[in-house]
């Protein structure tokens, strides 16, 4: 038996973005039905946009952020190897697409159409890793599930309570896997694993404990959901929606639609 | 009445080691029974039994009359089972939330559900918690929450496996002052621990284990002086020739 993660652990877990934030914002109150829709759809809408219809969509975001109070900063510093990837995008779109030259040297292959192009891309995966964020913080993962559940009932031969049960737990599963992560990190770093500088040999010595504690967790966590009966079957979660939220939900979709069709 | 008959209870894990070794035990409904043991003696082993996550591979258990074989769900219902890792336990995103967890798959009306989540949040003092992030709580409250989770599913046994490891004083004195609570109240308490001294003043039996064996079994004035001999350090009220005080005082 591990010890438990104690304090530290849990206010490392505090800072991890993709986790539920308990609050009463307009965004925490939205019938969940009706946010994953929208959700969806703006996350549709995102990868059909041009420039235009990205700004907009930006700008929901950039609303969409502010109800997240305080955590802006947060957010942008645990997404930054996720950004950088999304710049590593951007360079091998702007040298890999045809078209006309920024410059004249040879040696530097760059194309007005690539930084076009690459810098959609990555507008486009930031916002839709944004939304998920904000969806994320937002919503319990028990509303999300009876939301999935009531989403995947009508689908005939689909085991709505399972793939839900599925879906939830791999949410409620991001923060151990993170604070794990950060767990061993600090073990590693206090035994002076940065100087070794070969990456092959610290991304080993990461992920074998990694891996091995993430099965011992989940193997924990499974035993202690299966001995307070945990099954296929229980009470329903009760969602109610009113007028606002089919009308925001309305509203999504009559945007999402102007703009895919602009 | 006995509320927990073993009976030649023996369990081989999947590798073929010996986890129980013929165990014979009951328990009295309300009692008090503490189960101590060095590592690996078999004490976690046999709190799973009580709770149907394992089952014997001889032998029988038999939870408020109940088979735990022919009805695992009843004897989850019956024994609440609180883990060491309070981390792994907590499933919900807020402590309320969590606590509502064992009563939902419970198939409870959501009336009850929230009655029973307020009238336990309120026994264990969680209530101003109630919509906290169970993971920022600190140790003494993990576990409090931990044991209230297991509570609304209104169980006539409390199964708690090492209560007290990584707490701090406060915590302790939290946690224990709650446990002898539900015991006034009626429950019947089944705590392992190796570490004795902190219980030592309350139990009311204790059962020593070794090798996956019940070594040693009687009320603690019998049972405490042969402890060295099973690898548990004795009270150190006892080694003075002083009676045990609790923790509380």
């Amino acid at each position: 038996m591990r010890p438990p993660l104690g304090k530290a652990a849990g206010v490392m877990a505090d800072l991890i973005p993709f986790s539920y934030r308990n609050n009463h914002t307009l965004l925490h109150r939205y019938d969940v039905r009706c946010k994953m829709l929208s959700f969806i759809a703006l996350s549709l809408t995102t990868l059909k946009a041009e420039a235009f219809g990205l700004l907009l969509i930006s700008c929901i975001v950039i609303t969409a952020l502010s109800f997240l109070k305080g955590r802006i900063l947060v957010i942008f510093y645990e997404l930054r190897f996720f950004i950088f990837f999304l710049f590593f995008v951007f360079i091998i779109r702007t040298f890999s697409t045809p078209g006309s030259p920024v410059f004249q040297n040879p040696w530097i292959p760059a194309t007005r159409e690539g930084i076009y192009q690459g810098g959609c891309l990555f507008w486009k995966m930031l916002l839709i890793a944004l939304l998920s964020l904000v969806f994320i913080s937002t919503t319990k993962p028990s509303q999300t599930k009876e939301a999935l559940k009531r989403f995947f009932r009508p689908i005939p031969f689909v085991p709505e309570e399972r793939l839900a049960a599925m879906i939830t737990l791999m949410i409620r599963f991001i923060p151990l896997i993170l604070d794990e992560i950060q767990e061993i990190k600090d073990a590693q770093r206090s035994r002076c694993i940065e100087n070794r500088k070969n990456p092959f040999y610290r991304i080993k010595h990461l992920t074998i404990p990694l891996f091995r504690g993430l099965f011992e967790t989940a193997g924990e966590l499974a035993e202690a959901m299966e001995s307070r009966c945990f099954g296929e079957g229980s009470t329903p979660m009760m969602l109610s929606s009113g007028t606002i939220d089919w009308f925001c939900l309305a509203m999504v979709l009559v945007g999402c639609l102007l703009i895919i069709l602009s | 009445m006995n509320v927990i008959e073993i009976q030649n209870l023996t369990h081989r894990f999947p590798d073929g080691s010996l986890g129980l070794d013929h165990i014979d035990l009951t328990i009295r409904a309300g009692s008090f029974v503490l189960i101590t043991g060095e590592n690996g003696s078999g004490k976690t082993t046999l709190l799973k039994h009580l709770n149907g996550l394992l089952f014997p591979t001889a032998g029988s258990v038999i939870i408020d009359g109940k088979g735990i074989s022919e009805d695992p769900l009843h004897a989850r219902q019956a024994v609440g089972l609180v883990f060491q890792n309070p981390d792994t336990q907590i499933v919900g995103e807020t402590v309320s939330e969590d606590v509502a967890f064992g009563p939902e798959n419970l198939c409870l009306d959501r009336n009850e559900i929230e009655k029973r989540t307020h009238d336990v949040l309120t026994i264990l003092k969680l209530l101003p918690l109630a919509s906290q992030r169970p993971h920022l709580l600190s140790g003494g409250e993990k576990r409090r929450l931990a044991i209230a989770g297991v509570l609304a599913m209104k169980p006539k046994v409390l199964a708690l496996d090492e209560p007290f490891s990584s707490l701090d004083y406060p915590g302790t004195k939290q946690v224990l002052k709650q446990i002898l609570s539900l015991h006034e109240s009626g429950h019947t308490i089944v705590m392992t621990s190796h570490d004795i001294e902190k219980i030592a003043a309350h139990a009311e039996r204790v059962v020593v284990m070794k090798k996956g064996k019940v070594a040693l079994d009687g009320p603690p004035d019998q049972v405490f002086p042969d402890l060295e001999r099973f690898g548990v350090r004795p009270p150190c009220a006892l080694r003075w020739g002083k009676p045990l005080e609790s923790w509380l005082i």
